[in-house]
């Protein structure tokens, strides 16, 4: 799993290596029972305190995207569920563009008409496939 | 807050140890030998060469008296080691501005006492220097008598022997107290010198003769600095006369006692930088 | 207005300074500085140049002796204990040419294995190999980098309960830089360390950090966990009607502020719903509350924003 984390981002690391983790969930890069690399091994990949991965695999098991096999490490939560975890994923990245939007001086409703517009003229299918692509 | 506070608020994990002060002073006596290594090679280099050069002298006839081996007052066997003795601590303090020394003073070990066991370790490796040389001297004498003829007597008093010793010693300790005690020890050695001279020609020319003599007599008087430092026991003060022991013993303590207690004070000045 | 915080709260400490002061001839280097580190944390002292930071690490080694005020390090004072407290402590000076330069670099590891009994020579092996250290060069001979590698290396190889980095990252090239923060996240998980790093490279090490203390001119401003900073600081983007006088009762957490005509963009200390009640009494419309990275709240922190005259803040 290659996850990256940007000390520039508001965001604190943890939030962003739950992030990271949950996205790769639902995009299925992680699969269910599929083993987290250790609490060292990543702190030493991403050069951050342990500390900071430690808090980040227990807000994972907080939210039930994970589970502590005792002596063998931290795994993906077989009930990962998606249903929950796209919607989580759906709210934060209309989070972050209804702030972007305000930002800009438009209003939400101003952003929702701009989404369905995009959405209806292909814009955003060009951006799906692409998306889709690099995924792969 | 308060400092019972804070004293409080403050946990105390299982600490690791200080090292063993025999560990630290082996280790000195290890790494002030690295430290004086090329004054230690040049050293043997002139014994090498000395040697040679008496072996030389005495084979082709051009030596003088031979037949007894003989430590006379600031001869041959004091001058040279006190005038080594006197370099050496620069050697073994490198380089000994107090930045540079902020290395010694991070150890876990009390700031001073380091101090004082890394100037021991050079003064062990000097008194080793000075036994090697004696015996060089000894061994050439009984060579070249052993090659040219004569008698091989040693018609010097046990204590003698010593002289090369302890006046190497005051002369490494009067040389520390500077290098360890400041930032610029050239500074103090030179002012020292230059305050002394410019003393003794103010006194003379304000006809302060009785002054004059005294401070004259702090370096060559008969337990002046000479004799501390560079061996010159005689009694009288020119030319070879007997040799006088409490005269000797005189000057050693005298002057052996300030180098000790200036050596402890300097290692006692905390840096301030 | 909430002040900016300088007190940590209570806890365990590995380091607490109280009221250090010290004065190097006509320069203040400290100022009544109160210095506290937890047990566990990685703290970072940041500030420009000549702020003061050497000095606060030199301190708790006690190779600089404050003009007054104590300072304590696993509960030991620094003077009166500084031998025990020294054999628990592996710095890094700021300076490069520090040891022996006239000894190898694997004669000056032994050397100072002897002085550490806690000394792990196989960890000192793995870390030579990792910061590739040329053992058989005079340390007086070696680059900047080179020899701050060595320093690393003895600081880290007997696994001392704290760490005094000073400029760790300094003269390393990005290959290198990058090795360090990965041998100190290796390092951590391994062994319980409390770390102190004076930097003015935020950047650099703040991935790794979670305290944060901020000196300038020998004061230290503010001092708190870095979630508390982040949850503080906010950049304020408002839209500002013709002739706006600013808001007065922010005068003093204001930090930073930019003017473009109609907006002006602010960095305030204080809970993000009372200061934006506070601009939008004054006629000011809030468009955006923004998180600040760490490098702008500490650019913010060491500005001259913090001002005791109430001087109009547009």
């Amino acid at each position: 799993m290659l996850i990256s984390v940007d000390p520039g981002d508001p965001r604190p690391i943890y939030v962003q290596i739950v992030d990271e983790v949950r996205r790769a969930m639902v995009v299925g890069t992680l699969a269910p029972d599929a083993p987290l690399p250790s609490v060292r091994q990543l702190a030493v990949d991403l050069r951050v305190n342990p500390n900071t991965v430690s808090q980040a695999y227990r807000e994972l098991e907080r939210e039930g995207l994970a589970y502590v096999r005792r002596g063998q490490g931290t795994f993906v939560a077989a009930t990962s569920v998606n249903g929950t975890e796209r919607r989580a994923l759906a709210a934060a990245v209309a989070a972050r563009a209804l702030r972007d939007a305000y930002r800009n001086g438009l209003s939400a409703r101003e952003l929702i008409d701009a989404i369905e517009a995009a959405e209806s003229t292909g814009t955003a299918a060009t951006l799906r496939d692409g998306a889709e692509e690099t995924e792969q | 807050m308060t400092a019972s506070t804070v004293a409080a608020a403050v946990s105390t994990p299982a600490l690791h140890p200080v090292p063993e002060r025999n560990a630290v002073v082996k280790e000195q006596i290890a790494a002030v030998s690295i430290a004086i290594r090329k004054e230690q090679w040049f050293f043997l280099g002139t014994l090498v060469a000395f040697v040679i050069l008496a072996l030389y002298s005495a084979l082709s006839g051009h030596s003088g008296q031979h037949g007894h081996a003989n430590l006379e007052y600031g001869t041959a066997a004091t001058i040279p080691v006190s005038l080594v003795a006197l370099l050496i601590p620069f050697g073994v303090w490198r380089a000994g501005d107090r930045e540079r020394r902020a290395y010694d003073w991070v150890m876990p070990i009390d700031q001073s006492t380091h101090t004082i066991i890394r100037m021991l370790a050079g003064w062990l490796w000097l008194m080793a220097g000075v036994a090697l040389y004696l015996i060089f001297l000894m061994a050439t004498e009984a060579v070249v008598v052993l090659l040219v003829g004569g008698s091989l007597g040693i018609d010097v008093p046990a204590w003698q022997w010593l002289v090369p010793f302890t006046a190497a010693s005051i002369a490494y300790l009067l040389t520390s107290i500077p290098i360890i005690g400041s930032e610029h020890p050239w500074r103090w050695i030179g002012g020292i010198i230059i305050g002394y001279a410019i003393a003794l020609l103010v006194l003379d020319i304000v006809k302060l003769h009785d002054l004059n003599r005294a401070l004259q007599k702090v370096v060559g008087g008969y337990y002046g600095l000479n004799a501390g430092i560079f061996g010159d026991v005689s009694v009288r003060p020119y030319g070879l006369s007997e040799a006088d022991p409490s005269r000797w013993l005189g000057a050693t303590a005298l002057w052996g006692a300030l180098a000790i207690v200036g050596v402890w004070l300097a290692a006692r000045r905390h840096s301030t930088s | 207005m909430s002040a900016l915080p300088s007190r940590l709260q209570a806890g365990d400490l590995t380091v607490a300074t109280q009221d250090l002061t010290k004065r190097f001839g006509d320069q203040t280097a400290l100022s009544d500085v109160s210095l506290q580190v937890p047990t566990g944390a990685v703290y970072l002292l940041v500030g420009p140049n000549g702020a003061g930071k050497s000095t606060a690490l030199k301190t708790l080694l006690d190779l600089v002796r404050a003009d007054s005020g104590r300072a304590e390090v696993f509960g030991l004072d620094t003077r009166s204990d500084g031998a025990r407290v020294r054999a628990n402590v592996g710095y890094v000076p700021e300076r490069p040419d520090w040891g022996y330069g006239w000894m190898r670099v694997g004669r000056l590891l032994e050397h100072h294995a002897r002085y550490f009994p806690a000394w792990d020579t196989a960890y000192a092996t793995k870390l030579a190999r990792i910061f590739d250290l040329k053992l058989n060069r005079k340390m007086g001979v070696l680059s900047k980098g080179q020899a701050r590698r060595v320093h690393l290396t003895m600081a880290l190889a007997h696994r001392p309960p704290l760490l005094l980095l000073d400029e760790p990252t300094d003269g390393l090239d990005p290959l290198m830089r990058d090795e360090t923060l990965g041998v100190l996240a290796d390092h951590l998980s391994e062994t319980p360390t409390t770390v102190l790093i004076s930097t003015h490279h935020v950047e650099e090490v703040e991935r790794l950090a979670d305290h944060i203390g901020v000196l300038r001119e020998g004061t230290l401003r503010a001092q708190m966990t870095i979630d508390a900073l982040r949850a503080g600081l906010r950049r304020y983007r408002i839209e500002v009607p013709e002739g706006w006088q600013g808001v007065a009762s922010l005068n003093g957490t204001v930090l930073r502020r930019a003017t473009g005509g109609r907006e002006v963009q602010w960095i305030v200390w204080g809970d993000e719903r009372d200061v934006a009640r506070r601009i939008t009494d004054a006629n000011g419309i809030v468009r955006e509350a923004a998180p600040v990275s760490l490098i702008d709240a500490t650019l913010a922190l060491l500005g001259t924003g913090q001002t005791a005259t109430a001087a109009t803040n547009s």
